[in-house]
């Protein structure tokens, strides 16, 4: 009984924990290049609303992961647009993203409701439920394959970022888009290839969201995740593992929350939800502003 | 961060010549794109704009719906952009606020006075509850060099669920069916200006704290002095101004605003602080200051703001089209502000305009 | 360019705006005088959005809509997503622009009931949830379901169709309309199979998804095998939780079964629109009056099966149901205040 409650527990961290690991390799990757992603939390909500919608007409999750890719493209594009090549502020840009994705899918979302649509899209299932995943095995085939990708995604960042030649040039621009400049590297191009794929990752997570968790879709539904991954890169010293490590510790405190009447800590569970912030802002003191890539939140104009 | 701080500043120059009329011309092409939108669910844009405003300016409970929205939205807005000109942005307008007016609530729930004595300290704690709030952000931007943007975010969500924490725990209404503390008593709550009107007399605060600032920041040594350190601040400090203190001192003005917001938006409309509360009035005092660009301009684009808010309810009542839309509205004036205003084809032409 | 003929601008085009704006509110006003006289105004209020697809409650309540606009001809204005704390201001708004009836489909709005009725005494305002006290007006009204009764048929769907022999209840906050309506299951899946195990977690809000998903799939884990979800939007989560976890649900309110066609057992069935209809037919005969109406297990009843459970087994739910309408059956009332927690 006791190894079962911890293996139905891990199970609910991995699934809390995806979606944050996709959306804080989205602001992650985009940071190392320069970008403070704050649109995350709305490219979050257009994925998990694409998603949604594409896996209910098209019958297949698969489909649904596909369109929001797409649509995370096209918010990478404006993104792109405004923050790079304008430049506007960063995360004025963002904030008001954010509120023009939560106006677009609330309004989408409401027009299909009337249209009486029926939002229960087919899931992504984990290859068998919680029971087995007293072993290892059992474990890795309790989660859904987007968590397996997710990981994946997190070592590949890794890879790239701190272990290859273009990579050292990414992290270069996040640093100093000058310096970088003058050493003759294109910065638009490295920064539009990061919003973009920072965008996909973040609509990746709303994907997460929902395909991989609850197949359909409410108005606002991320609920502040988005920034919750902020946090977690953050926290993880804008390294990919050790973001992983804040994303799992956030989703363990979520799992945690919703454990807590069970549990009968008799704590009220706002506090287990306070926890990814006030942590974050306990290591923000402890380690100041030292590991954040220089340059992020400027804008680059070649003038 | 800095250059965040810079740049945002530079829009919210006092006077920003022609970035007046950007606003101007960004907010009615976002109107526009909301017809559009109303168009795309079926319902006549002219209808959609007459439930719109008609919801909001037409009888006296919309009226004062109005009013007391437009209230938190000049506040927020102050908060936003009295820091801004220090150099530092202040996201964390939502979260002052939700604590300010959890302050409010708990002073009003529990002194037992004169009302005019405890609709005093409650306003009091809900500002000092603001300006306790800001100062994680402020301490760690000054003593270790965090970037505010980040931190206030943080602080955003720990006060929305220490709300939360609040309203269903040690001030939950044993009455009620939802997380709610008890409505503040009658005898505490705000009475209307001039009497028998039901102007709530939160707007004449708004007004005059608005009227103060604008005159603060344009003719006082304050201003000045603000003025320089958000613009150079080594110049400034090489002139001899106390930068560190005229950067704290907006800082805190801003969340003292904010704060007060949550204190006069309990004691004077909702009565209550519960789950949903609040709009997101904190929130939506970024675009506002960034539009508004001036405590005067603040003043205007609030009220804009707070018709569209309040008229949203009777447009999706009457035409159909979601009052969710108001969202859009409250992010696209600013995206396309700010786009027009770093776009080329912009700079040619202020430059032909000079 | 000087800087200050630029705000003048800038204030000027606001009040051109607003001044339009205001203008063709007018205009649209003056057109529309004769033909609504007749027509009898009535405003709803939501806590929710999208009642017409949402959890089971309000879905209900909008079929009940439906039925005063299209066989009554009523003007009904629906506010929706109005948070608890700001009903009694909606609510007071719709009176004062003369509005002949305030409807509230939620008890949690019951505060807001109790304080604004007694400032409009001109206006009717109709609480259609469970109530025990009228506001102090002289046009007030309830149709209160014995949400007790519900419980009871509820809990012997839920017995009679379980083979773990354990059920899982979720709700959204420990409301006391909950918690009776859930005594009421637990006392009635007692009663049909002695053995039986209820588990009751409350999730902390209505609309959390992902929050609802994992309390359900933790009872699930813990062998439950029907799960009666009665919360907000929140529900579609409990439904995933369920497809997952090979588990059951019994639909709340309304009939639920397109919604999660492959787990819905059947729905509980609350007849709201003949609720709305008793509202109609009174108030436009005048005997409407100040009351309140108990709308015990007559009003309650079950959506079809559809093959989820072999033919004898729903034959027995269904005479188990008919006797508790007639009031044959002998189950005890009590209210499990335990569950609540604390």
């Amino acid at each position: 009984m006791e190894v079962q409650w911890w293996a139905d527990f891990l199970s609910a961290v991995l699934r809390a924990a995806t979606p944050l690991v996709f959306c804080a390799l989205g602001v992650l990757v985009c940071g190392r290049a320069g970008i403070l992603n704050i649109g995350v939390e709305g490219s979050m909500l257009v994925g998990a609303l694409a998603a949604v919608l594409a896996a209910v007409y098209s019958g297949d999750p698969w489909m649904g992961v596909v369109g929001a890719l797409g649509v995370g493209l096209a918010a990478g594009l404006v993104l792109t647009l405004l923050t790079v090549y304008l430049p506007t502020d960063q995360v004025v840009t963002g904030i008001a993203f954010n509120l023009v994705c939560l106006g677009v899918t609330s309004f989408i979302y409401k027009l299909l409701v009337l249209g009486g649509v029926q939002l229960m899209a087919p899931a992504l299932r984990a290859a068998q439920d919680a029971e087995g995943a007293v072993s290892l095995a059992g474990l890795a085939a309790a989660v859904t394959p987007l968590t397996w990708i997710a990981l994946f995604l997190v070592a590949v960042s890794w890879v790239f970022l701190f272990r290859t030649g273009p990579g050292l040039l990414w992290r270069s621009v996040g640093e100093s888009a000058w310096a970088s400049h003058a050493a003759g590297l294109n910065v638009f191009r490295v920064r539009t290839v990061a919003v973009v794929v920072g965008s996909l990752l973040s609509a990746l997570g709303g994907a997460a969201l929902t395909l991989g968790w609850v197949p359909t879709f409410t108005d606002n539904m991320t609920m502040g995740r988005g920034f919750i991954a902020l946090a977690a890169v953050y926290f993880g010293r804008w390294h990919p593992g050790l973001a992983l490590a804040a994303c799992l510790l956030f989703g363990a405190g979520e799992a945690l929350a919703f454990r807590a009447q069970a549990l009968g800590t008799g704590l009220n569970p706002y506090y287990y939800l306070m926890l990814p912030y006030v942590v974050t802002l306990m290591a923000v003191a402890a380690m100041g502003r030292s590991v954040e890539p220089r340059d992020t939140g400027k804008p680059y104009a070649r003038r | 961060m800095k250059n965040t701080a810079v740049t945002v500043k530079k829009m919210l120059r006092p006077g920003w010549g022609s970035s007046a009329t950007l606003a101007v011309a960004s907010v009615v092409l976002s109107l526009a794109a909301l017809c559009v939108c109303s168009f795309l669910a079926g319902a006549s844009p002219l209808k959609v704009m007459t439930a719109l405003f008609e919801g909001a300016l037409r009888g006296r409970y919309a009226l004062v719906t109005t009013l007391s929205e437009w209230v938190a939205m000049t506040l927020c807005g102050l908060a936003v952009l009295i820091p801004y000109r220090a150099g530092f942005f202040n996201v964390g307008g939502q979260g002052q606020l939700e604590v300010g007016a959890i302050a409010a609530a708990a002073v009003a729930l529990s002194l037992t006075a004169p009302r005019p004595l405890v609709v005093l300290v409650a306003l009091l704690a809900a500002v000092a509850a603001g300006i306790l709030v800001v100062s994680v952000p402020l301490v760690l931007r000054l003593r270790r060099g965090a970037s505010e943007v980040t931190t206030t975010i943080m602080m955003n969500f720990a006060c929305v669920q220490f709300m939360y924490a609040m309203v269903t725990g040690p001030l939950k209404d044993p009455e009620s069916w939802y997380g709610t503390t008890p409505a503040v008593p009658e005898m505490c709550r705000l009475p209307s200006f001039p009497p028998g009107t039901e102007i709530p007399v939160g707007t004449w605060v708004a007004v005059l704290i608005t009227v103060g600032a604008a005159w603060l920041m344009s003719s006082t040594v304050f201003g000045l002095h603000l003025r320089a350190v958000g613009g150079n601040r080594p110049a400034a400090v090489a002139a001899g101004i106390p930068a560190e203190r005229v950067f704290t001192k907006a800082v805190l003005m801003g969340a003292a605003l904010a704060g007060l917001a949550g204190g006069l938006q309990l004691l004077g409309y909702t009565f209550r602080v519960a789950e949903g509360w609040s709009k997101s009035w904190g929130m939506v005092g970024i675009p506002i200051a960034l539009l508004g660009g001036n405590p005067l301009g603040v003043l205007v684009v609030g009220l804009l703001f707070a018709i569209l808010e309040t008229g949203s309810r009777s447009m999706q009542a009457l035409t159909g089209v979601p009052a969710a839309l108001i969202y859009l509205f409250q992010g696209l004036p600013v995206l396309i502000y700010l786009g027009l205003r770093a776009s080329a084809w912009y700079s040619r032409w202020a430059r032909a305009a000079r | 360019m000087s800087k200050r003929s630029v705000v003048r601008r800038l204030v000027a085009g606001v009040l051109v705006l607003l001044l339009l704006g205001g203008l063709a509110g007018c205009a649209a006003e003056e057109e529309k005088p004769a033909a609504q006289e007749t027509k009898v105004k009535a405003a709803i209020i939501f806590s929710i959005v999208n009642p017409a697809r949402a959890g089971g409650w309000d879905r209900a309540d909008w079929a009940g809509i439906e039925a005063l606009r299209n066989e009554y001809g009523w003007e009904v204005t629906v506010a929706e997503g109005v948070p608890y704390a700001q009903t009694a201001a909606t609510a007071a708004g719709y009176a004062e622009q003369g509005y002949d009836l305030v409807i509230f489909p939620d008890a949690g709005q019951t505060a807001a009931f109790l304080e604004v009725a007694p400032k409009y005494p001109k206006t009717w305002f109709v609480m259609m949830s469970m109530c025990e006290k009228l506001p102090n007006s002289p046009r007030v009204a309830a149709w209160s379901p014995d949400l007790y009764a519900y419980g009871e048929m509820v809990g012997l769907v839920a017995g009679k169709a379980t083979e773990s022999g354990i059920i899982g209840l979720v709700g959204g906050v420990p409301v006391p309309a909950l918690i009776t309506l859930f005594s009421g299951t637990i006392e009635a899946a007692k009663f049909v199979r002695p053995d039986v195990e209820v588990l009751t977690y409350f999730v902390g809000d209505w609309v959390d998804v992902a929050k609802h998903r994992e309390l359900a799939a933790l009872q699930i884990q813990e062998g439950a095998d029907v799960i009666f979800p009665e919360t907000g939007p929140g529900t579609l989560g409990c439904y995933e939780a369920a497809q997952a976890g090979g588990a059951k649900i019994v639909g709340f309110a309304w009939d639920m079964y397109e919604d999660a066609p492959e787990v819905m057992l059947t729905s509980v069935i609350i007849n709201k629109p003949r609720m709305y209809r008793d509202l109609a037919e009174q108030f436009m005969s005048g005997d409407l009056e100040k009351k309140i109406v108990h709308c015990g297990a007559e009003y309650f009843g079950l959506a079809d099966f559809r093959g989820s459970l072999p033919e004898e087994t729903v034959k027995e739910i269904q005479d188990l149901v008919t006797k508790l309408q007639n009031g044959e059956l002998p189950i005890p009332v009590v209210i499990h205040e335990e569950i609540g927690g604390s």
